[in-house]
């Protein structure tokens, strides 16, 4: 810390209190409370709290829904990540050479940020609509090709596109910044040795985005994770049959529908072990790749 | 460019078309049913061409629904949460870059590592804490019995946040990446300033803001732009948090729109006429302020 000069004692602190509290009251208090929920019961009629020990867990895990809620969830946060993020390269890619549709197409892969998750749910649940959207006429001469409603499957590629659309802006900027931080000059002594367009993207251009694709990937698992409530909440309510129910959605319906303040928070409680634990083995393992030098 | 790579740059333009009819198409189909009459809308169903009922779908929206009210409460929460967030991100960014004090990286660490739990992970007992603020004042006060043997009873403080503009904005600003952000930007600053500052006679507050906020304004509102369209595009919490349609934001009244419509087929016109009225200054901000957000943005990766 190059720039640190001052050397008051309790000033820094003093600046940094507002800041704080709000950390203390709305992040770290949640967070212990999570846990404390975790291993002890409310009273009924409002009695205060009830050590439990182990009991809470023993329920959840007993609980069929809350083990394939997680198995969702975990493929979804994979999968949705994966899917945004390949899109959203491939366009950084092609935005990166100085085409002419280049600047506005820069522009117009923004405007998603600006439409909020669960808007882009209503507006994709009425496209995909099987009676009233854009394959409603496809349904009209085969009856039935198309129903998200009731084919999971068909559920599972609604919200998937919908989540890509909406994922697009902020990867997108994060690799196009990165591409376009690579020296022009390391592109032209490649060429000048033979190296095609495909190898300069194999051996220049992803290796020295591997900083800009790891940020991408950290910040995509945690954002599909927290987009998914939105989604879900709009265009299924967990539904065909359960079929899209997640741990965060489940979670919320355990808590505020059914009133299980310590079951959700058991929940909450392990998938915030789950998302610690995902964020360790990126850095442990995917960071150990990316290289920081140019 | 190197070699003569015309057809590399046909690909290229190729993708970028997909991807913008990609990005433009679903925001075409709302513009273009939000202009259907709900009766063209019953007799054709889905249509590629205009009509001419947008402005009646906007009036009908208008006195229908409570969504003006909740575009107001949006503008309010977004520029709360907004305004808290870069506020504190500056306050906390100074204490941690310019000052040598032992704790101040145990204060950075412990700021930016809310970054890894966003609010739809703790929502529950957000909730808990936001519906009672005393709470942590009355478990302090009343561990091992202490108040109650003292006054009689244990204490009971009630300070209920929720359905008010404070309780939807403040649990939203609970997150670090400001403080991130901007602690990078300070750190690109010219090593001598606060030197210099003192030698003119400056005190650490007075260099706060006399020479770092002036210096800061153009990250800080690069900062606030994004952090407006973010507390605006929120939903879960604001969802939670707002327990009366006059209370809720425009987002979590688009969606509560829909399902409670009492036609068999639902009104997708008006629906979608009220995905453009909530999404509209958000849009506009980002399509005029791109240049600004993506500059702000890139900072924070270096």
């Amino acid at each position: 810390m190059s720039n640190a000069f001052f050397r008051n004692r309790w000033l820094p602190f003093w600046l940094a209190s507002p800041q704080l509290l709000v950390m203390f009251l709305f992040f770290y208090l949640p967070v212990f409370l999570a846990f404390f929920w975790a291993f002890h019961l409310e009273r009924p009629f409002g009695g205060g709290s009830q050590f439990v020990g182990w009991a809470n867990f023993q329920r959840v895990l007993a609980d069929q829904e809350f083990w394939a809620a997680l198995r969702r969830t975990v493929v979804y946060m994979l999968l949705a990540s994966g899917s945004s993020i390949l899109v959203a390269l491939i366009l950084a890619l092609a935005a990166d050479r100085a085409v002419r549709l280049s600047p506005l197409a820069r522009n117009l892969l923004i405007w998603p940020k600006a439409v909020a998750i669960a808007s882009v749910g209503v507006i994709f649940l009425f496209i995909f609509n099987p009676f009233l959207g854009v394959l409603a006429p496809l349904n009209e001469v085969f009856p039935g090709i198309w129903n998200p409603r009731i084919n999971p499957l068909h559920t599972w590629i609604m919200i998937y596109i919908a989540n890509i659309w909406s994922a697009i802006p902020f990867t997108f900027i994060i690799l196009l910044t990165g591409l376009q931080a690579i020296p022009e000059t390391l592109h032209k002594a490649a060429a000048m040795d033979g190296a095609g367009p495909w190898r300069r993207l194999r051996d220049i251009q992803l290796p020295l985005l591997t900083p800009q694709l790891f940020v991408a990937v950290v910040l995509e698992v945690a954002d599909s994770l927290s987009g998914s409530f939105g989604l879900i909440d709009t265009m299924t309510q967990g539904g065909p049959g359960g079929a899209t129910n997640m741990l965060v959605y489940k979670i919320y319906v355990d808590g505020f529908k059914a009133y299980d303040l310590s079951g959700a928070a058991t929940q909450t409680a392990m998938l915030m072990v789950v998302v610690a634990g995902i964020t360790a083995l990126q850095y442990l393992f995917l960071e150990k790749r990316v290289k920081y030098e140019r | 460019m190197i070699e003569n790579a015309r057809s590399i740059d046909r690909t290229a333009t190729v993708l970028l078309l997909l991807g913008s009819v990609f990005v433009l198409l679903p925001l075409a189909f709302v513009a273009i049913t939000a202009t259907q009459s709900y009766g063209d809308f019953l007799r054709n169903n889905f249509s590629l061409l205009p009509g001419t009922h947008f402005w009646d779908n906007v009036a009908a929206v208008w006195s229908l629904t409570d969504l003006p009210r909740q575009i107001m409460n949006s503008v309010i929460v977004a520029a709360l949460v907004s305004g808290g967030k870069c506020f504190l991100a500056f306050t906390t960014a100074y204490a941690v870059v310019f000052f040598r004090t032992r704790y101040v990286p145990l204060v950075y660490a412990a700021v930016v590592a809310s970054i890894m739990l966003p609010i739809e992970l703790r929502v529950i007992t957000v909730y808990q804490v936001a519906s009672n603020l005393a709470l942590p004042v009355n478990a302090a006060a009343n561990t091992g019995g202490l108040w109650a043997v003292l006054f009689g009873a244990p204490l009971d403080l009630q300070l209920n946040a929720l359905d008010s503009y404070a309780g939807i904005a403040l649990p939203l600003m609970a997150q670090g990446a400001g403080t991130l952000i901007l602690v990078q930007f300070f750190k690109t600053l010219p090593r001598d300033l606060a030197r210099a500052a003192t030698m003119d006679g400056a005190g650490p507050l007075r260099f706060m803001a006399d020479v770092l906020l002036p210096l800061s304004k153009g990250p800080l509102l690069s900062l606030f732009i994004y952090f407006f369209i973010g507390g605006w595009v929120d939903y879960m919490w604001p969802l939670v948090a707002a327990s009366s349609p006059e209370m809720q934001t425009a987002v979590v009244g688009l969606a509560r729109l829909g399902p409670g419509m009492e036609e068999d087929i639902p009104n997708y016109p008006l629906e979608m006429t009220g995905a453009i009225m909530v999404t509209v200054i958000p849009l506009v901000l980002i399509a005029l302020t791109q240049r600004r957000i993506v500059r702000g943005l890139a900072l924070s990766e270096k």
